[in-house]
C-alpha cells in the first residue's frame, strides 16, 4: 500500500515537472521499485546515485532536515585494500548523497575491537566521512542506553543512543567470512551498535542476533562487496584472501541484502544460521530467487 | 639572578610535562612528543649503561653537555634544570623556616649511594635507573598522575553528562580529549600504591630538610658534584655581618657559616645566598683560581659502600629469575625486546612504555624478573593485549632495551605463545558456541583454528566449533585472552613460552 502511493505520488510529481531525465526513466521503466538493487562498477559515487535512483529516488529515504546514521564496519585496524572494513569511499559517497539530499546530520561511528583512533584512521572512514560533511565519533560508554527486546535469548540490550534518536539509519557492512557465524554481513554489522559483552552473543549467535535485530530495524542495508575478504575473516590482514568484486548491494530488506550477499560466497542463505532465522522469525526473506533484484552494470 | 633561576626552572618544568603528556599515540605509527629524550642529556644513565653493558645509543652522548656545563658553573643542573628538584623546590616551600639545620655529614649519603651503583654496574648489575632523578620522575608521573589525570577527565566528563546529556559540544570535548590528551578508557596499574608512595615520600622529605632527595639521596647529584668541584664559576662573599639569611635559604644545604668548604660539590647554583643578602656579599664569579673544595667523601666509607656492592652482587646473581633454567610464564616482555640477561641491565625503569602502550596492557614488574627488573614492563594480556599494528613502546625505549622495530618486524615478533584451558572454555565445559579468540586473532593466517568436536552434555552429543591454538602461528599479541569471555582466569591465555628473544624458552622442534 505504502509503496503503490509512493509511486503513484512520484510519477504525479514526476510527471508535473515533466523529467526527461534519468530519474524518470526509471521509475517508469519498471512497475514497482526493485527489492535489491545490484550495482557493479567502478566509480563508486555513481555506483550509489544509481543505486538509489534504483530504489525510487534518495527522496525516498532522507527527508530534509533528517538526522542519518551510517553505520560502517570499522572494527578493525586495517587499511582499506584488506576489505576488513568497509570501503571508506563508498562511506563517503553515502555520506554525500545524504547531506545533497538535505539531511540536517549524519553521523557515523562503529564500535571498534581494536583503537578506535587507528581503526577510524587506517580504514580511511574518518577522513572520507568528514570530507562529506559527516559527524565521526568515537564510541562514548556514556551513550549506550537500554533497550527492551524481548527476544528469545535477549530480553534486553544496551543500544547506542545515536542510533535509537535517528530519523534514518543506513547500515554499510562489508562482506566477510566469520568464525562463528560463517559470514558477516548486515545483520552482523548491527553488533557495532551495541554495548555491553558483546562476546558473549557467540555462545548462541544466531538468535541473540535474530533478537537484536527485532529491536533496530535499519532504513537501508548496503552491502559493501567492492573488496569481499574470503578468508580469515573477520579481521583478514592477507591480500591473498580478498577479492575485488566491485560490487554494491542494497535494499530495505536487510535479510535480503545478506542472502543476496552469500552468493559471494558460494553459500546457500538457508545455511547462515541467523539469515535462516531471521527469515522463519518474520524479518525478513532469504528466498531471493523469488524477489525483484535488478541488477546494474555501469 | 634568583628570578633568572626560577622562570628557567619552570620553563624546564613545563617542557617536561609537555613532553609526558603528549607521549601518546598520534593513532598513526607515531607519538605526538617523546619524553625519553630527557634521558640523553643524563650523565649517570650514560655511566651506568655503559659501564654495566659497554654499549649505547649514541644520542646518550648529548649528556655530555650536562657535563660540560656542569664543569663551567657547578650543578646547575640541579639547581636549573632537573625538573625533580623543581618539584622539590615547589614543595619545600610549603613550610616556613626560622632555621636550617644540615648535617653535613649526611651530604655524602648520596655519594655513597653513587658509588654502590657504579661498582654494581661494573658487574653488569645496573640499578641506575631506580634513583636516577628524571627516571623516577618519568616513572612515578606515568604511574601515578596519568591514571589521575586519565580518571580525573572521564570521570569529570561522566558527570557533566549525567547533567546535560543531550549536550552537543560536551562529546565533542570528550572526543577531542580522547584524541590528544587522555586514553579512551581509564588506566590501572599493578603497584601505583607502592611507587606511588615512594615518590609522596620524595616530595613530603622537603619538609624535613629543603630538598631532601638531592642534597642526601640523589646519585646524579652526587655525580655531577663530583664535577662540581672543579667548576670555573666560583662563589664569592665578601666580609659580612654574619646575619646567616645565605644559610637558611640555600636550597643545597651548602653554605656554611664560617667556613665554605662543602661549597664545590654541594651549591646547586639557585642563587638564593647573593639574591638574598642584604649587604651584597656574596657574588658568583668566573675564575681559574684554585678550585673550589668539595665535600670530603672519607676513603673508609668509600670503600664500606663499595664493599657493600661487591657483597649484594651474588645476592642478584643467585636469585631465582637469574636461573637460565627458569623461564616466568607470566613475563611477556613487549615486541623488541632484547635478551633478558640484557634486558634488566638495559631497561632504566622510567615506565615511558608503559605510559604510551595504548592498550594500558604493560604493567611494571615487582619479583617477575628479580629485584633488578623491578618495574620492568611485562605484557598483562588480561588487562591489556599488544595492539597488532602498533610499536610505540619500542620507540620510546631510551636505552634499547626494547630495541627499535618497525610495523612489519613487530606483527612478525612472538613474544609468547597462547594456551587453551579446556575445562574453563564455554565451548567444552558448557557445550556452546563461543570462538571470541578466533574471531579476533590478527595474524593474516588466524593461529587459532576451528575444529569440528563432539561434546557430550547429559547424555546428548552436540557437534560444536572449538578453537585450537597453533603455536607456530601465534605471535603472543594476548588479544584472545583480552576478549574470552571467561573473565576472571581466561580460558585462552599467554604465557612467555617460544618468545622470539630467547633460546631457551621454547617449546618446539620447528624453528620459527
Amino acid at each position: 500500500m505504502r509503496r503503490r502511493e509512493f509511486i503513484k505520488k512520484s510519477a504525479i510529481l514526476a510527471g508535473g515537472i515533466a523529467f526527461s531525465g534519468s530519474i524518470a526513466d526509471t521509475l517508469f521503466a519498471q512497475d514497482k521499485i526493485p527489492d535489491l538493487v545490484v550495482v557493479r562498477g567502478k566509480d563508486i559515487f555513481k555506483m550509489v546515485d544509481t543505486m538509489f535512483k534504483s530504489l525510487g529516488g534518495i527522496d525516498s529515504f532522507i527527508k530534509k532536515g533528517d538526522t542519518v546514521v551510517i553505520k560502517p564496519n570499522i572494527g578493525w585496524d586495517r587499511k582499506p585494500e584488506y576489505a576488513a572494513n568497509t570501503n571508506p569511499i563508498l562511506v563517503g559517497a553515502l555520506v554525500r548523497a545524504c547531506r545533497d539530499a538535505g539531511a540536517k546530520r549524519v553521523k557515523v561511528f562503529d564500535y571498534t575491537v581494536n583503537n578506535p583512533q587507528k581503526c577510524y584512521k587506517n580504514s580511511g572512514i574518518k577522513d572520507e566521512a568528514e570530507k562529506y560533511g559527516a559527524e565521526v565519533s568515537y564510541i562514548d560508554e556514556n551513550r549506550f542506553r537500554d533497550v527492551i527486546i524481548k527476544g528469545k535469548v535477549i530480553k534486553s540490550w544496551p543500544v547506542y543512543r545515536d542510533v535509537i534518536e535517528a530519523d534514518k539509519f543506513i547500515n554499510v557492512p562489508v562482506a566477510k567470512t566469520h568464525g562463528i557465524a560463517r559470514l558477516t554481513l548486515g545483520i552482523k554489522n548491527l553488533m557495532g551498535i551495541i554495548g555491553g559483552s558483546r562476546r558473549k552473543f557467540h555462545q548462541d549467535i544466531d538468535q541473540s542476533l535474530v533478537d537484536l535485530l527485532t529491536a533496530v530495524r535499519p532504513t537501508l542495508t548496503v552491502l559493501d562487496a567492492i573488496r569481499v575478504l574470503t578468508n580469515n575473516g573477520p579481521t583478514g590482514g592477507d591480500l591473498e584472501d580478498v577479492r575485488r568484486l566491485d560490487t554494491i548491494v542494497a535494499g530495505r530488506d536487510i535479510v535480503a541484502v545478506d542472502a543476496y550477499g552469500c552468493s559471494f560466497f558460494q553459500v546457500i542463505p538457508a545455511d547462515i544460521g541467523y539469515i535462516h532465522l531471521a527469515h522463519k522469525s518474520g524479518l525478513g526473506r532469504e528466498d531471493i530467487e523469488n524477489l525483484n533484484i535488478k541488477k546494474i552494470e555501469l | 639572578m634568583r628570578r633568572y633561576r626560577i622562570i628557567t626552572q619552570t620553563i624546564f618544568l613545563v617542557l617536561f610535562l609537555f613532553l609526558f603528556v603528549f607521549t601518546k599515540s598520534d593513532a598513526e605509527n607515531g607519538t605526538f612528543a617523546d619524553i625519553s629524550v630527557v634521558f640523553y642529556i643524563d650523565p649517570l644513565i650514560l655511566l651506568s649503561n655503559l659501564i654495566s653493558y659497554h654499549n649505547l645509543n649514541i644520542l646518550f652522548l648529548f649528556s655530555l653537555i650536562t657535563v660540560a656545563l656542569t664543569f663551567a658553573t657547578g650543578r646547575s643542573f640541579c639547581g636549573w634544570v632537573c625538573p625533580l628538584g623543581t618539584l622539590n623546590d615547589i614543595t619545600g616551600r610549603l613550610k616556613k623556616r626560622e632555621k636550617e639545620l644540615v648535617k653535613k655529614e649526611n651530604l655524602k649519603i648520596k655519594y655513597y649511594i653513587l658509588i654502590f651503583l657504579i661498582v654494581l654496574a661494573v658487574f653488569g648489575v645496573n640499578l641506575a635507573g631506580f634513583l636516577d632523578p628524571l627516571s623516577l620522575l618519568v616513572r612515578s608521573f606515568t604511574i601515578i598522575f596519568y591514571p589521575l589525570f586519565n580518571l580525573l577527565i572521564h570521570s569529570v566528563y561522566d558527570i557533566f553528562v549525567a547533567i546535560a546529556p543531550n549536550s552537543e559540544s560536551l562529546p565533542n570535548i570528550y572526543s577531542f580529549l580522547r584524541t590528544y590528551l587522555i586514553e579512551n578508557h581509564r588506566v590501572y596499574f599493578s603497584q601505583s600504591i607502592f611507587i606511588g608512595a615512594l615518590f609522596l615520600l620524595v616530595l613530603f622529605s622537603n619538609l624535613i630538610s629543603k630538598r631532601f632527595w638531592c642534597r642526601y639521596i640523589c646519585p646524579l647529584g652526587a655525580l655531577l658534584g663530583l664535577m662540581g668541584r672543579y667548576s670555573l664559576l666560583k662563589r664569592e662573599i665578601k666580609p659580612c655581618n654574619d646575619c646567616g639569611i645565605c644559610e637558611v635559604n640555600c636550597n643545597g644545604g651548602a653554605v656554611s657559616p664560617k667556613t665554605d668548604k662543602e661549597n664545590g660539590s654541594e651549591c646547586i647554583l639557585c642563587m638564593n645566598c647573593s639574591s638574598l643578602c642584604p649587604e651584597e656579599s656574596v657574588n658568583f664569579v668566573f675564575s681559574k683560581k684554585p678550585a673550589n673544595r668539595g665535600i670530603d667523601i672519607g676513603k673508609r666509607q668509600l670503600f664500606i659502600s663499595a664493599g657493600t656492592a661487591v657483597i649484594s652482587y651474588p645476592l642478584f646473581k643467585s636469585s631465582l629469575s637469574a636461573s637460565p633454567n627458569f623461564h616466568n610464564p607470566l613475563l611477556i616482555r613487549p615486541p623488541g625486546s632484547v635478551r633478558e640477561d640484557l634486558f634488566v641491565k638495559k631497561c632504566i625503569k622510567c615506565g615511558a612504555c608503559l605510559k604510551v602502550c595504548i592498550t594500558n596492557g604493560l604493567q611494571p614488574t615487582l619479583f617477575e624478573a628479580g629485584l633488578e627488573g623491578m618495574w620492568t614492563p611485562h605484557l598483562v594480556p588480561r588487562v591489556g593485549h599488544c595492539e597488532y599494528n602498533c610499536n610505540l613502546c619500542s620507540t620510546v625505549c631510551p636505552t634499547g632495551a626494547i630495541r627499535p622495530i618497525t610495523i612489519s618486524e613487530k606483527v612478525k615478533t612472538k613474544i609468547g605463545t597462547a594456551h587453551i584451558n579446556k575445562n574453563r572454555c564455554i565451548v567444552y565445559k558448557e557445550g556452546k558456541g563461543c570462538l571470541v579468540c578466533e574471531e579476533v586473532c590478527p595474524v593474516p593466517e588466524k593461529a587459532i583454528k576451528i575444529e569440528n568436536i563432539q561434546v557430550q552434555i547429559n547424555n546428548n552429543i552436540r557437534n560444536l566449533k572449538a578453537p585450537r591454538v597453533v603455536s607456530s602461528l601465534c605471535i603472543g599479541c594476548g588479544i584472545c585472552e583480552k576478549n574470552c569471555p571467561v573473565v576472571d582466569s581466561p580460558a585462552i591465555y599467554v604465557t612467555s613460552v617460544g618468545e622470539k628473544r630467547s633460546e631457551e624458552n621454547q617449546e618446539l622442534l620447528e624453528q620459527i
